[in-house]
């Protein structure tokens, strides 16, 4: 039991993921089902406040953090992993299997790393076998090979860069903080925090930066889109929550993402791609909840990715079994298929009303809550905002998705019904839509902060009313602009979103200079050119395949994935050998203690609330053996009472020097402050000793040169 | 796709279209209707003054809906091009102009109401 706490959770699904390739027909479908559900057994072996931690490089890392927060997501991501891998049943390949276990393992990961370059390892890890899922498709569809390789290397390309924000953004992190621990950071704090900001925003589709997620979720397989949209998205909203919760600016980025995508699901004919515009709109209520940041609205936040997770995962499953019989997608060339498709009818209904917030349903007992958070901070605007958006969301997945692909005009479609694998799965997305629509208590019980969450109540006679007149009335409006003929026909068409920029006049650019170095170089390095090319024949003689294997030349992409394969082999082995208990274990502990202590120190001493969080994580960071913990309580309590200290001198300078106009009150607020200063000073002196000398002896012991050199 | 495939005969759901509609209309007006009767009767909780009114968030519903879904189509002008779009080369070997983008549809496509919406 113990030796497997050892492993990070999600570890499970990326091991096993390397032997699916030696099993074969059922064997191989019996597995990869079995993982997912293996890997969840391996979860609930850890318990809440779990702390893993190891030391590379001299770095100290903390490969595994369960918490509340992490809980959620980890929960939500094995649900996600078994239900894709039951959808992706028919797929013969092991290709995609691979891919999808290795992805969602390493989302998982992620979402248990303690510190900032476990997160990077395994956010990297992410891009690079979730890239799989849409190159698949080019290998069933030889005629799209070529488009889906362009979208999977702008896809990739967007998603490595993010990461490789992340990397930057956590070594200026590191450079200001002292510390990789993955908490709440200040935009204002670090630089590096901005870089990291902005590696999550990429993730989390922020207006401007959403891009890829429309351009290449619907261009995977039909089991691929659903494997993508479950993971990545959700993940940067996670990270958001840990790193940014109560961060002002998300409110209004969040709500620009309900808004602005709205518009483009109304027109796009790719079903799958209104579905990818859908999940930008729903991520921004999440990043809205993240930015308003109260326990309701972090609460919100965090049921709203596990209800979203499912929900849209029904959606689109239902359109990838339209897909798998029909061969299309697009809501011109479909119509009528409840007809020869009634089961895949109802479950696409139920997503529908799922997402559109329909009472009795998943979306409706988590959206509420982020819309009520809003409200108790009294943000009209924002607020005004969201009912937009989700009469929006009531039109483009609540009324487009399934009125044009099994109503509408009959398009004479005689196909058969999805098939059993893909009902099923469908089935189980569907039950815990309804399951959650109709029980939130059990959901509500596995957020972050499982008090607040058992005092909110969302089905309030106001709300139930409310929320059904405004379904209600949007689906008035539908019927009104249908019959009026103003409702826009889906067109086979496309329509132009940021992508342009980089797939039209960027790329112009690049090949126009191209264009002209070239001549430029042919005119003028000419001759060098001719010497250097003998030259360089001569090594190709010498060093080419097959004479010299290692003059191959080396794609940026084989480089990136070695790099990759290097980090996660390393935390693989730091993880089993420094968790090894004994010495090990008190050596990584005693380092996570000094790295705490010396965080704290890091900070600005004005900077009190990141002091003051600094001292919690301190306070409540999990140690084994007693010394280590008397050391711990010694520097809380010192750093605490210093911070204490400070904040009250700040207080006596702000109120200023007494004087005879002073009034009385003013003079008890300075008379306690002096005191509350005072009794701080004092459990200063008492605590200074055992912190100072203790963290001394283990610095001396476990980390004898690295804080002496800096 | 579909050459001139014979659809499948009706179903129930077809048949009934326009009776769905007025399912919708008439719970709309009881929506109201149960709106008018918890306002005098029972306890409105809320955050801002306009959700107060009686209505306010059938009106919501109703205007955010069409407002968007006509926005939309004004936006279409803008964005809309033909789906092969991207395949053409950025720079031709002779200079050859940016594709035009696509204009309107025809007017045949923009009226062609749905069968389900036959008020007949």
């Amino acid at each position: 039991m113990n030796a497997l706490t050892q492993l990070f959770p999600g570890a499970l699904m990326i091991l096993g993921a390397c032997f699916v390739p030696l099993f074969r027909g059922r064997a191989r479908s019996a597995y990869v089902l079995a993982l997912p559900l293996l890997s969840a057994a391996h979860l609930a072996l850890f318990s809440l406040g779990h702390q893993g931690s190891a030391t590379l490089f001299g770095y100290t890392l903390e490969l595994v953090r369960v918490d509340a927060l992490s809980r959620i997501f980890g929960v939500i991501f094995h649900i996600a992993a078994f239900l894709c891998c039951l959808y992706a049943f028919h797929v013969k390949r092991p290709l995609e299997h691979v891919a999808t276990l290795v992805y969602a393992g390493a989302a998982i990961g992620a979402t248990f790393a303690g510190d900032l370059l476990t997160l990077f390892v395994f956010w990297e890890l992410t891009a690079l076998s979730s890239v799989f899922l849409i190159l698949a498709r080019g290998l069933d569809e030889p005629e799209r090979r070529e488009r889906v390789f362009r979208v999977s290397m702008r896809y990739l390309v967007i998603q490595v860069g993010s990461g490789v924000l992340l990397l930057a953004g956590t070594l200026l992190y590191y450079q200001g903080t002292r510390s990789l621990h993955f908490g709440r950071m200040n935009l204002e704090e670090s630089p590096g925090a901005l870089f990291i900001f902005l590696a999550f925003g990429i993730k989390a589709a922020f207006p401007l930066l959403h891009n890829w997620v429309q351009d290449a979720y619907p261009e995977a397989s039909v089991s691929g889109t659903v494997v993508l949209a479950s993971f990545t998205t959700k993940l940067a909203i996670y990270a958001l929550a840990r790193g940014f919760a109560g961060t002002d600016v998300l409110i209004p980025i969040g709500a620009c993402m309900t808004a602005f995508p709205i518009f483009f699901a109304v027109l796009e004919n790719d079903l799958r791609r209104v579905l990818a515009y859908s999940l930008n709109n729903q991520l921004g209520y999440m990043v809205v909840g993240i930015g308003v940041g109260t326990e309701l609205a972090i609460n919100g936040a965090a049921a709203h990715a596990f209800a979203h997770i499912l929900y849209k995962g029904l959606l689109l499953m239902s359109m990838g079994a339209v897909l798998y019989r029909t061969g299309t997608i697009k809501a011109s060339e479909l119509g009528g298929l409840h007809k020869s498709m009634p089961l895949t009818t109802a479950f696409c209904i139920i997503g529908a009303l799922s997402i559109s917030a329909f009472p009795g349903l998943s979306g409706f007992v988590t959206k509420s809550m982020i819309v009520s958070a809003v409200g108790e901070a009294h943000l009209l605007v924002i607020f005004g905002v969201l009912l937009f958006a989700s009469a929006g969301v009531c039109d483009h997945s609540g009324i487009k998705i399934p009125f044009f692909t099994f109503f509408a005009h009959d398009q004479g479609w005689k196909v058969q019904e999805a098939p059993k694998h893909m009902l099923l799965a469908m089935g189980l997305a569907a039950a815990l839509c309804i399951g959650i629509g109709v029980f939130p208590s059990a959901l509500y019980a596995l957020l972050p902060f499982p008090e607040a969450a058992a005092q909110y109540h969302a089905y309030e006679t106001t709300h139930v009313l409310t929320m059904l007149q405004l379904l209600f009335f949007a689906g008035l409006a539908f019927i009104t602009l249908v019959r009026l003929g103003v409702y826009p026909p889906e067109l086979p068409a496309i329509n132009l979103d940021t992508d342009y920029f980089y797939r039209r006049p960027l790329k112009r650019f690049v090949v126009e200079s191209y264009a002209l170095a070239s001549w430029v170089r042919e005119r003028t390095w000419g001759m060098a050119l001719g010497l250097r090319g003998r030259a360089l024949a001569s090594l190709r003689r010498n060093h080419e395949p097959p004479r010299g294997r290692l003059g191959e030349p080396w794609t940026a992409g084989a480089t990136t994935l070695f790099a990759a394969l290097m980090l996660f082999t390393l935390l693989l082995l730091t993880s089993s050998a420094g968790c090894g208990g004994g010495e090990d274990a008190e050596a990584n502990d005693a380092r996570l203690l000094l790295d705490r202590v010396g965080a704290i120190e890091g900070v600005p001493e004005q900077a009190f609330e990141a002091r003051m969080e600094r001292v919690e994580v301190l306070r409540r960071l999990p140690l084994r053996g007693e010394s280590l913990i008397a050391v711990r309580e010694a520097c809380a309590e010192m750093h605490g009472a210093l911070l204490e200290a400070d904040v009250q001198n700040a207080l006596i300078h702000s109120i200023g020097a007494p004087d005879e106009d002073t009034p009385a009150e003013e003079l008890a607020r300075l008379e306690r402050a002096f005191t509350a200063a005072e009794a701080a000073a004092a459990r200063v002196v008492v605590h200074r000793d055992a912190c100072v000398d203790g963290t001394a002896t283990l610095r001396a012991r476990y980390a004898p040169d690295r804080r002496g050199s800096e | 796709m579909s050459d001139a495939r014979e659809p499948l005969p009706e179903s129930a759901i077809e048949r009934n279209a326009v009776n769905i509609q007025r399912a919708v209309v008439g719970v709309c007006v009881l929506l109201l209707l149960a709106d008018v009767a918890f306002t005098f009767l029972g306890h409105r909780h809320t955050h801002f003054g306009f959700e107060g009114y009686i209505g306010v968030y059938a009106l919501v519903g109703f205007v955010s809906y069409v407002g968007l879904v006509l926005s939309a189509k004004l936006l279409r002008k803008l964005v809309m091009r033909p789906e092969d779009y991207y395949d053409a080369p950025v720079v031709a070997a002779a200079p050859v102009s940016e594709p035009a983008p696509v204009s309107e549809p025809a007017p045949a496509t923009e009226v062609a109401p749905d069968t389900t919406e036959d008020p007949s």
